[in-house]
């Protein structure tokens, strides 16, 4: 077992270096930033609008004020005639004249320093502002009259300062939920996302540690955490048949040397025996040489068919007519059926067989399936080895009327070392016709086992040549 | 004969040079590649050389003495069973190829056909053996001038049976030689056809194709003293 740290602070700590967590980090900064840039402009172009009006109402107010002071229907000083009704209708303005020595001369202002122009003032000049709560921000126009005395025109702006502000405290508000929001959508994501891949990693080191067993959950959202687990799991599958494989050869390796190597042993047991004769002795030690023929044609059969499955082989081959490599088999094996009470007939077909392949193995490959059929079939059995073309696809079969095999064991047979009941009293090591599979395998030939009432029915299928002179 | 054998593992090489010295050969050993490929241009009648050398391969010895125009007949003897390992062999110019671990009857036998291959000369028409004849052009056999009626694969089988009259031929040799098959049968495959031959050769003549008990068949006339 790996050496952990206390889970608790081990995630946590693990929490802040997850991908998904210090994106959600990047993306909450980046979009709080991106708030306060609105806030800014929208502040900005907001204000700038409204202090526009103002001015202008200002400017238009000034401009009234003037236009009636020039009234000449107007006694006395007309400025201060203007202002001091103006003052009484409008009390939205402020309105300011004084002196050219700094007296408010009309208006409901308190004397202002002369200054011509806009201005903004914080302080409240208002005539009473004592008893008037209402807080102010003055925004007006100052204007020095031809004789000396100076005019005044402003508006409360407070209202516009207070949205200002007011603007700007909801979007600090937002900010905040922003910023929590985003970080426990993060927090959250990254727990999600790192319950999956712990899911996965938990199943890795159990598997690790043996269980070979194991399969990652899915999390059952069809999401691309289960694709992966999907591709995980059937690697894993593969994984395991071949350790199951490995394991079970092994295994028969082992078991099927034994007979032989006891048996070994106990000819050379009985060969040191003083009171053997000497033809005793060499016929002892003869069967001892058999014994070890069988272990090492063994050993080279599992040899080749591991050559084979490693597929180098297929540089080596040629395009070839299957015609005459049948053809010597059968004249080989014809005699060898006859003498086991045996028939076995040859159909060729018509038409060349062209396939690319290497003579040596189909050789072999035929040879192991007639051996087969004429160790398993039994006396009396017709042997049948046919050939033909279906299309662009060749195929060879070898068939007899023996007992067959049972469909459940067909595939089985094929494995290594894996051997009938009924055969075992008979000669072979199991390996025959794996290396059959293997050899078929090695030329993209399916090999399928059928039965032929009665009987087995072995048929190699080559898969579409390329189209060759043959 | 005479016999350079290029081995590097000094318990193969005792056990060859005592199985084959027993045969009646003269055995010479060189135990790596340069040793051999120098002491091979001497006079041999044969060249046993294993693959895996320490200096010199045996397949770059073999292909350089072929090279030099070196004529004596080569066998490879190897751990090298791979599928291609044979054919690579042969085509650097061996003449057999013998796996190991093998027999001793087997290497024998073959030591005894490659020499026998040598001596020979230009190739015959028309073998004999006591009363029984081959004539390869006509393919027809005879046994006491009677004609025999063989099956082409049966002439093959007995051609090379008299083409190393004398000699001990193993089934592993037979069916390289006859059918040109590289596996080791389950079956009597070549017991089978031997028995087949020999009802059509030998029955009611003297028996000229003998079994040779834990190695194979020779072909051979009859002991003339005991005949």
């Amino acid at each position: 077992m790996p050496v952990s740290a206390p889970a608790g602070s081990r995630r946590g700590w693990r929490l802040w270096r997850t991908t998904v967590f210090r994106l959600t980090l990047a993306y909450a900064a980046f979009f709080a930033l991106a708030g306060m840039a609105l806030l800014v402009v929208i502040l900005w172009s907001a204000t700038g609008f409204m202090t526009r009006q103002v001015d202008a109402s200002i400017a238009a107010e000034m401009a009234e004020v003037m236009a009636d002071a020039a009234d000449p229907a107007l006694h006395g000083d007309p400025y201060k005639t203007v202002i001091d009704s103006l003052a009484r209708r409008s009390p939205a303005f402020q309105y300011l004249l004084q002196s050219a020595d700094g007296k408010p001369l009309a208006g409901n202002m308190h004397a202002l320093r002369p200054v011509p122009g806009i201005r903004l003032m914080l302080r409240d000049h208002r005539l009473g502002h004592e008893n008037n709560p209402e807080p102010t921000v003055l925004h007006g126009q100052g204007r020095v009259l031809p004789d000396g005395r100076f005019l005044f025109v402003g508006l409360n702006v407070y209202s516009v300062a207070e949205m200002r502000q007011s603007l700007a405290r909801a979007f600090l508000w937002c900010l905040g939920p922003i910023l929590a929001l985003g970080l426990v959508s993060g927090f959250l994501l990254s727990m999600s996302m790192a319950r999956k891949v712990e899911r996965i990693s938990v199943a890795s080191r159990a598997i690790m540690d043996g269980d070979l067993s194991q399969r990652i959950a899915r999390g059952g959202g069809g999401d691309e955490f289960d694709h992966l687990a999907d591709s995980l799991n059937a690697m894993l599958d593969r994984i395991a048949t071949l350790m199951l494989n490995l394991s079970q050869v092994t295994n028969d390796i082992a078991h099927d040397l034994r007979t032989p190597l006891t048996r070994l042993r106990q000819k050379l047991e009985l060969a040191e025996r003083d009171d053997l004769t000497r033809d005793a002795l060499r016929e002892a030690l003869a069967g001892a040489g058999g014994e070890l023929d069988r272990i090492l044609s063994t050993f080279s059969a599992l040899l080749r068919i591991a050559q084979i499955e490693a597929g180098s082989r297929r540089a080596g081959f040629t395009a070839l007519d299957l015609r005459p490599l049948l053809q010597t088999l059968h004249e080989a094996y014809a005699p060898v059926a006859e003498e086991g009470g045996q028939t076995m007939t040859f159909q060729p077909g018509p038409l060349p067989l062209p396939v690319q392949g290497d003579p040596e193995l189909l050789t072999q490959l035929v040879a192991n399936l007639i051996e087969n059929a004429i160790t398993h079939a039994g006396p009396g059995a017709a042997l049948a080895l046919d050939a033909g073309r279906t299309g662009e696809r060749v195929h060879i079969t070898v068939s007899d009327t023996g007992p067959g095999i049972p469909a459940g064991l067909r595939q089985k047979v094929l494995q290594r070392f894996f051997r009938l009941e009924s055969s075992r009293t008979t000669p072979g090591n199991g390996l025959g016709l794996s290396l059959v599979a293997a050899i078929a395998g090695l030329h993209d030939a399916e090999l399928t086992l059928d039965d032929n009432h009665p009987g087995l029915r072995c048929t190699l299928t080559f898969a579409a040549a390329v189209r060759s002179t043959l | 004969m005479r016999i350079l054998l290029i081995e590097d593992d000094p318990e193969s090489t005792a056990f060859i040079a005592q199985g084959l010295g027993g045969e009646g050969h003269a055995i010479d050993v060189a135990a790596d590649g340069h040793a051999g490929l120098k002491r091979a241009a001497e006079d041999w009648d044969l060249l046993i050389v294993d693959r895996m050398l320490p200096g010199l391969d045996g397949l770059s010895i073999v292909r350089r003495l072929r090279a030099t125009g070196l004529q004596a007949p080569v066998l490879f003897l190897t751990t090298m069973d791979g599928i291609d390992d044979r054919v690579a062999g042969l085509r650097a110019g061996g003449d057999d190829y013998l796996v190991k671990p093998f027999a001793l009857v087997e290497l024998a036998a073959r030591v005894g056909a490659l020499g026998r291959r040598a001596a020979r000369g230009p190739r015959e028409t028309v073998l004999r053996v006591a009363d029984l004849e081959i004539d390869l052009l006509t393919r027809t056999a005879s046994r006491a001038g009677k004609a025999i009626d063989l099956q082409p694969r049966e002439l093959k089988l007995l051609e090379i049976l008299m083409r190393h009259a004398g000699q001990v031929l193993t089934r592993a040799m037979l069916m390289e030689l006859v059918w040109d098959f590289h596996f080791d049968p389950l079956t009597n495959l070549v017991e089978s056809h031997i028995s087949r031959l020999r009802g059509k050769v030998d029955r009611g003549h003297v028996e000229l194709i003998h079994t040779v008990r834990g190695a194979g068949y020779c072909l051979r006339a009859p002991d003339p003293v005991a005949g």
